[in-house]
């Protein structure tokens, strides 16, 4: 059920309204409403999700007892073996193929028609964290079991993030009875929801169409054609994934509830470690959390560090999709993490270190890691390895200041979208001094006609046929 | 929060307004609007609507409905060259100025057709004067596609649930709903907004394309050169894909094949009604080979019996146009659709007298 459907404003206009006219059954209506939001994905998907949480509830509560790593060892190993079977059984068994020459997927014909159940990858990350938060007492486990319900399945979130902790959450759902409705709170909330929307459906969906064209036409493309591809598809899967995290976040507002926020204005970074800092921010701080510090972190020399750092990202490219195309990704910004810690230790060794302050600096640098995240896009979204090399080696050697006939749009589309980058940063910035300006020159009569005007505009323009998020596929 | 009560308020005439300047005619020049129809078929339902309103609005008595797939939608070319289009130019040069209404879509089957025409009954629009055209093809074994229901399915099993369920043994297709799709049906069956948005975005769409380049909008579907243009036609005919449309494998004329079953429901539906079925004809220069195939005669033969035997007027159109005045294999140029109209024309009016 996407958030911009005529049957989710229906949905969420019941849930809300039952939320805060029953505030005493809070719970019971978030735990239903969550039940019916996943079901609509599939009945045996929900049963699946249940089962899984409920065992991994179950443990959560062993872990206060003896035995406390076997308890925590089984959860996890439940837990991936769930998304490990669902997710990357047929990569793992047709890699297996291919290196021996034999045809064992004949033997398991059933793996090849799996259906990757709706948010696997979010909710077994979030499932995890919890047992180990819990394990490692950073974290009670919780002894209501609908109140785990509600954190691991509030619906916002589920599809695609942001992945939550139970530490952040859990209080928040244990507390709901004593959520006041806040105009602010929900105004805030309808905010993000709008701005969410505005991303997907004027700006990530229009892009996907010229996308799709360019990347349908693979080895085919030009160099400067690549560059144009790449670029767009760079601005797609941000609009549309940070689209999706801002409805997230909005629509937790309207429940009172404080979802985190996944991006901010990731296209402004300066450098590969900033850039993870602002871009799907829930997902990087897992991987620091719970696999970059486990392995060692940087507290084991720099070479381990390094391993350290080029291994986490390697196995966030591989949480992306089952392919080796995302692996190479992850391992490309592995790569870019070790880069620009050489560098920075260059840099400081020569006495150069306050030269990244200059604004000249700042800017150059933005450039290059804006183009550097572009390189790695083409991986992303590439069909295969061979696609991806054909197009970055054309993009590398062909003329940087040529670009082919019919090109000239396309560069001028690219150079608005980074400017709406530059002007949602100063927005964000500044937004309680805009709000400010807003609400006191213009009278209520002219706001409400604007907003009747974007809520006809996004019922008018939302897709209508079966046009989905580029992360719900992970 | 302030601005809430104004937000209702002003949604609130939003609805009216459009209820009141209902825009459907957008939906319908000279035949339905393809790109509306084709992502939300629901979209039929208002170009009825407002069909029913100009009849009631206009006293209309005289009226002919045409229904049938891209021929008599009259595709690729524009609108301003289809069958509707010039059987209307037709009407306009007689005294009894009939109004023709095309309520063709490409890849509509003869359940879509049967499906029509029980909706015509829903929106009490009179199904007294009624063109349908079919294709051969039509009655070739479906595997199980094409669906004997292609467009239409959800309507046809609120109007007729036996027939729904006759096609969807056929197809095998199934008819379970979520409550989603219930949802969304009913949001777009009562609030304005929703009912509407597709031909509002589509109306602004026009707005934009008329006053950044000066013309109206082409709403051709494809290339209306003729075939003998297109070099790469013969190649992708020889596709499985459209060799089964010229079988020769011998057809089933029992009921147990969903062309048939749909079209003696048509024939119980029009009973006493002037209904003519015309056969759309095929190229025979380009498709020489599979129409010369002694199967392929057979076949034809066989539904020129059978349809000659039911108590409709009945045209087979093949060799009556031109092959140069064939875009491809069935659909026609602009002037093959205005020969077409003068053929359709004067044989309805013969079956007048």
């Amino acid at each position: 059920m996407l958030f911009y459907t005529p049957e989710f404003v229906f949905f969420i206009l019941c849930t809300l309204a039952l939320y805060y006219w029953l505030p005493q059954y809070r719970l019971y209506t978030l735990v239903l409403a969550n039940i019916i939001f996943y079901a609509v994905t599939g009945i045996s998907m929900l049963v699946l999700f249940m089962a899984v949480a409920a065992v991994t509830y179950g443990l959560s509560i062993l872990l206060s007892r003896s035995r406390q790593k076997l308890y925590l060892l089984i959860g996890i190993l439940i837990n991936l073996s769930n998304l490990l079977f669902f997710k990357y059984s047929l990569f793992i068994l047709s890699n297996f193929e291919k290196l021996l020459g034999l045809p064992i997927l004949n033997h398991a014909p059933f793996i090849t028609n799996l259906v990757l159940p709706v948010g696997i990858s979010f909710y077994t990350f979030e499932l995890i964290a919890y047992l180990v938060d819990v394990y490692k007492g950073k974290l009670d486990p919780t002894r209501n079991m609908l109140i785990f319900w509600v954190f691991i399945s509030f619906f916002p979130h589920r599809i695609a993030g942001p992945i939550m902790r139970g530490k952040d959450l859990i209080p928040q759902v244990e507390h709901l009875k004593q959520i006041n409705f806040s105009s602010a709170t929900f105004s805030l909330g309808l905010t993000y929801l709008a701005m969410g929307m505005v991303k997907k459906i004027f700006i990530a969906d229009n892009i996907a169409v010229f996308v799709n064209n360019f990347y349908s036409q693979g080895i085919a493309l030009t160099g400067s054609q690549a560059w144009i591809a790449g670029l767009l598809y760079t601005f797609q899967i941000y609009y549309d994934f940070s689209a999706y995290s801002e409805m997230a976040v909005g629509i937790g507002y309207l429940f009172g509830i404080q979802l985190d926020l996944n991006f901010k204005t990731p296209y402004l970074s300066g450098n590969p470690s900033e850039f993870w800092r602002r871009w799907h921010i829930t997902l990087s701080t897992w991987i620091r959390d719970y696999i970059y510090i486990p392995l060692g972190g940087s507290r084991k020399g720099d070479t381990r560090k390094y391993i350290n750092l080029f291994a986490a990202m390697a196995i966030s490219g591989l949480w992306h999709g089952a392919a080796w195309t995302f692996v190479i990704w992850g391992m490309y910004h592995g790569l870019l993490q070790i880069c620009h810690n050489l560098y920075a230790k260059l840099m400081k060794c020569m006495g150069w270190g306050k030269l990244t302050d200059h604004w000249i600096y700042k800017a150059v640098s933005i450039l290059v890691m804006f183009n550097l995240a572009n390189i790695g896009w083409i991986f992303f979204r590439s069909d295969n390895l061979s696609i991806a090399i054909h197009m970055i080696s054309s993009m590398l050697t062909t003329n940087l200041l040529y670009l082919d006939s019919g090109m000239y749009n396309y560069a001028l589309a690219i150079t608005g979208l980074f400017i709406l980058h530059i002007v949602e940063y100063w927005a964000r910035k500044y937004y309680r001094r805009l709000l400010q300006l807003w609400s006191s020159w213009i009278p209520v009569p002219l706001r409400a006609a604007a907003y009747t005007a974007l809520i006809v505009a996004l019922v008018v323009y939302a897709p209508t046929d079966h046009s989905s998020f580029i992360y719900f596929k992970f | 929060m302030k601005s809430f009560k104004y937000i209702l308020v002003y949604l609130l005439v939003i609805e009216l307004v459009l209820d009141l300047f209902n825009p459907s005619s957008a939906a319908y020049s000279c035949r339905l609007d393809y790109p509306i129809i084709k992502d939300n078929p629901s979209n039929i339902d208002i170009v009825l609507e407002n069909i029913n309103r100009e009849i009631q609005s206009q006293n209309l008595t005289n009226y002919i409905i045409i229904l049938g797939d891209s021929v008599a939608f009259s595709g690729p070319g524009p609108s301003s060259e289809s069958l509707g289009y010039y059987m209307q130019q037709l009407s306009n040069k007689t005294d009894s100025k009939t109004k023709l209404y095309n309520l063709s879509m490409p890849a509509m089957q003869t359940g879509d057709i049967y499906t029509m025409l029980l909706k015509l009954d829903e929106y009490h629009i009179s199904t007294q004067h009624v063109i349908l055209n079919i294709i051969y093809a039509g009655f070739a074994e479906r595997t199980p596609d094409p669906p004997a229901v292609f467009w239409l399915q959800d309507d046809l099993q609120k109007l007729d649930y036996s027939s729904f369920k006759q096609a969807n043994r056929n197809d095998g297709s199934s008819a379970k709903k979520q409550w989603t799709q219930v949802v969304r049906k009913s949001m777009e069956n009562n609030l304005a907004l929703f009912k509407y948005r597709d031909i509002i975005k589509s109306g602004i769409n026009k707005k934009y394309h008329y006053l950044r380049y000066g013309t109206v909008l082409d709403d051709s579907l494809g290339d209306s050169r003729p075939w003998y243009y297109k070099k790469d036609l013969p190649q992708l005919l020889a596709t499985p894909e459209y060799q089964r449309d010229f079988s020769a494998k011998p057809f089933d004329m029992s009921k147990n094949n969903s062309q048939i079953y749909f079209i003696n429901k048509i024939a119980e539906h029009q009973k006493n009604c002037h209904t003519l079925i015309f056969l759309a004809g095929t190229n025979d220069k380009l498709m020489n080979k599979e129409v010369l195939n002694p199967g392929y005669q057979d076949n034809l033969a066989k539904i020129d019996r059978y349809l000659a035997s039911l108590p409709i007027q009945y045209l087979n159109c093949q060799g009556m146009i031109d092959a140069n005045y064939f875009t491809d294999h069935v659909h026609l140029t602009g002037e093959g659709y205005r020969q077409l109209a003068k053929i359709l024309w004067d044989t309805y009016n013969q079956g007048d007298n």
